[in-house]
């Protein structure tokens, strides 16, 4: 009840937090809709071309995921941007006379990419990774503020809000029941907390991360755990953020030297996550959340594991 | 180095000393760890697997022990001796002291090869399978390459094959770095991989490796009073009708596989094959006769140490193995060679 109220009062304190957003960047609100974007950003361009502004979009970062078809063919290294390709890279047509584009959307300032940019006339916005729910709903509305896109936008935001709240509320309650889970971030066992953004998504299901006490302030929330560590915990859920990237899944778990005996290894509790759904946190973030709730009601509803 | 040869007490008290280090530190890989098991619970696990008593360990701690701990043990005392006594054989076949196991490619074909799999894991590689199989196809086609490109031909002698050496692990490891860079999310685990880890051991590794490093160590340590017959020139070996050629191929043969098939489970763990040897060659004398022998045993030893060091000092984080050797070794090296010097003057 309580997570509940907490969760939908950070959504609409994303709603509120919007316009504040939108108004610190620069120039974020445009009397004409940018012609040619260039996003450095995955999470910016799943966004982009969910609430319509595909088109518009002439040039993604190199790992780039989402969608799988209709991403531009002009790809750009985001950790080694070259200035000289940005700036000439789009097209010119009878309404967009200039090769430099018209909006850049980057999620880490590269080689000081946004200052060089800027310096030539370009406008250059930053979408850092999301620390939060209302966070990432912003970062959504301020795409469609900036694209012309505003509507479908908040048509998007508004339906990822409504979709975790029920995730949320479909959860039963489970007291005595104390779900202990291992999201894995890659195969040398990297994980997160509960105070990361993915980290949060779980509390808010009721489960208890078992790298929560392991953190330090030097792993900003990602600590590295140790096979030791992870057995000893015994997770009755494994979450595999590392499915893509490093072709691990449940066998490749259970084949780890002792695993075998872990309980989420025994009950059948290894789950897959696509590493982009668990990584870009714009508009594949409900499924994201389906997933980790349809995981965490799987292992409530193990009668073996609880009977 | 000595002004005299070592006597053989003082070698047979380094031998002693080197086997009860190596004891400790076995001991030490099994019983210390992030999880808290008792020294004497983990003893009497040991004493009852020889019908010694019986065990009180929980099935829990008996998976750590011997599903994590052990295996990941023996792969450090294999890793750790078959680089030291690679990294001796080199230094011996080629009069080179800064010679160590990755000098003709090794560290580099590896390197390509586990970056080459980490990094197109996405067209459909397994990176647990392809890993160590391309690493291990990636140094023995790097040594194969040197030696082709510096090891033949009438005149080849040991500068050129590692000039040849240099050359080649130039080229692949730009070829590597083009490959890291241009996959931005594979850049952590290739990084990670680099530095060396002995994280992923299973029995399954153990038993992929065990068979390569046993008999190349076996190769090495025999070819020690071959060696020794080098250590005067190759002119004056072949005079002795040593046949020097034939020699340096199969030493950098089985130093090239034994090492190849560690670093395709283990990663590029650095100064064990450089520092070892040295430390040893401080104690016992420049014989590679005594030299390649410790050198087997303070090497398995050694590594183990160092292993614990990793995966216990910021537990369950792990250290690189790489920086724990190079932070251990270091000083224990400069320690011995200032001692070495001082009783020499």
């Amino acid at each position: 009840m309580f997570k509940s109220v907490r969760l939908t009062l950070a959504l609409g304190l994303g709603v509120l937090s919007l316009p504040l957003i939108v108004a610190n960047s620069v120039g974020a609100t445009t009397a004409k809709a940018p012609e040619c974007v260039v996003s450095l950003s995955p999470t910016a361009t799943d966004t982009l071309f969910s609430i319509g502004a595909g088109p518009q979009v002439q040039a993604v970062d190199q790992d780039a995921t989402f969608p799988a078809k209709g991403l531009p063919a002009h790809k750009i290294n985001a950790l080694n941007p070259s200035v000289e390709s940005i700036i000439g890279i789009c097209k010119r047509t009878p309404t967009h006379h200039s090769a430099k584009p018209d909006l850049v959307i980057i999620s880490y300032d590269a080689n000081q990419i946004k200052e060089k940019l800027t310096n030539l006339g370009v406008k250059v916005v930053e979408q850092d990774a999301a620390t939060s729910i209302s966070g990432a709903l912003a970062q959504i509305r301020q795409l469609g503020a900036l694209t012309g896109h505003s509507v479908a936008a908040n048509k998007l935001a508004v339906s990822i809000s409504r979709t975790i709240n029920a995730d949320i509320a479909s959860v039963p309650a489970h007291p005595g029941k104390v779900v202990n889970v291992y999201y894995e971030l890659d195969p040398t066992f990297y994980s997160l907390t509960s105070g990361t953004f993915v980290g949060t998504l779980l509390k808010s299901l009721g489960v208890v991360n078992i790298a929560d006490p392991q953190s330090t302030s030097a792993d900003a929330g990602y600590p590295q755990l140790s096979a030791e560590y992870i057995v000893s915990a015994n997770p009755q859920l494994i979450l595999l953020a590392d499915t893509v990237c490093c072709k691990v899944n449940a066998s490749v778990v259970a084949a780890r030297s002792g695993f075998s005996t872990v309980s989420a290894v025994v009950h059948g509790h290894v789950i897959g996550i696509n590493d982009s759904v668990a990584s870009q946190w714009g508009a594949h973030l409900a499924i994201l959340m389906n997933q980790l709730t349809a995981a965490v009601k799987s292992v409530l509803n193990d009668a073996q594991l609880w009977g | 180095m000595t002004a005299n040869p070592p006597t053989t007490r003082r070698v047979a008290v380094v031998t002693a000393l080197t086997l009860v280090g190596l004891v400790v530190a076995v001991v030490g890989g099994l019983v210390i760890g992030p999880t808290s098991i008792g020294a004497t619970r983990v003893v009497g696990d040991v004493m009852s697997r020889v019908g010694l008593g019986h065990s009180t360990l929980t099935s829990l701690q008996s998976t750590i022990i011997w599903q994590l701990r052990a295996p990941r043990m023996v792969l450090g005392l294999l890793a750790g001796s078959m680089l030291a006594v690679a990294g001796g054989t080199y230094q011996g076949v080629f009069r080179n002291p800064l010679a160590d196991p990755y000098l003709l490619g090794v560290a580099a074909g590896a390197g390509l090869g586990a970056t080459f799999a980490i990094v197109q894991v996405r067209d459909g590689l397994s990176t647990p399978t392809w890993t160590p199989l391309l690493a291990f196809v990636g140094a023995i086609a790097a040594v194969t390459v040197t030696w082709l490109v510096g090891g033949r031909g009438l005149y080849s002698n040991a500068a050129t094959l590692i000039l040849a050496g240099v050359a080649v692990s130039a080229l692949l490891t730009s070829v590597q770095t083009y490959l890291q860079q241009s996959s931005l999310g594979s850049m952590t685990r290739v990084y990670i991989w680099l530095l060396g880890s002995l994280a992923s051991a299973s029995w399954s590794s153990v038993d992929l490796v065990a068979p390569y490093v046993a008999i190349c160590m076996i190769v090495c340590v025999l070819a020690g009073r071959a060696l020794d017959v080098m250590s005067v020139g190759e002119d004056e070996s072949r005079s002795l009708g040593l046949p020097v050629r034939r020699v340096r191929l199969i030493v950098i043969i089985a130093s090239s596989l034994g090492t190849a098939a560690i670093v395709s489970v283990a990663g590029l763990i650095g100064f064990v094959g450089i520092i070892v040897p040295h430390i040893v060659r401080l104690l016992v004398g420049t014989s590679y006769r005594r030299i390649l022998p410790i050198s087997v045993i303070f090497g398995a030893g050694f590594m183990v140490f160092a292993d614990t060091i990793a995966r216990t000092v910021l537990a369950p984080s792990e250290l690189p193995l790489g920086v724990v050797t190079a932070l251990v070794g270091a000083p224990v090296f400069v320690v011995i060679l200032s001692l070495r010097r001082r009783s020499a003057l």
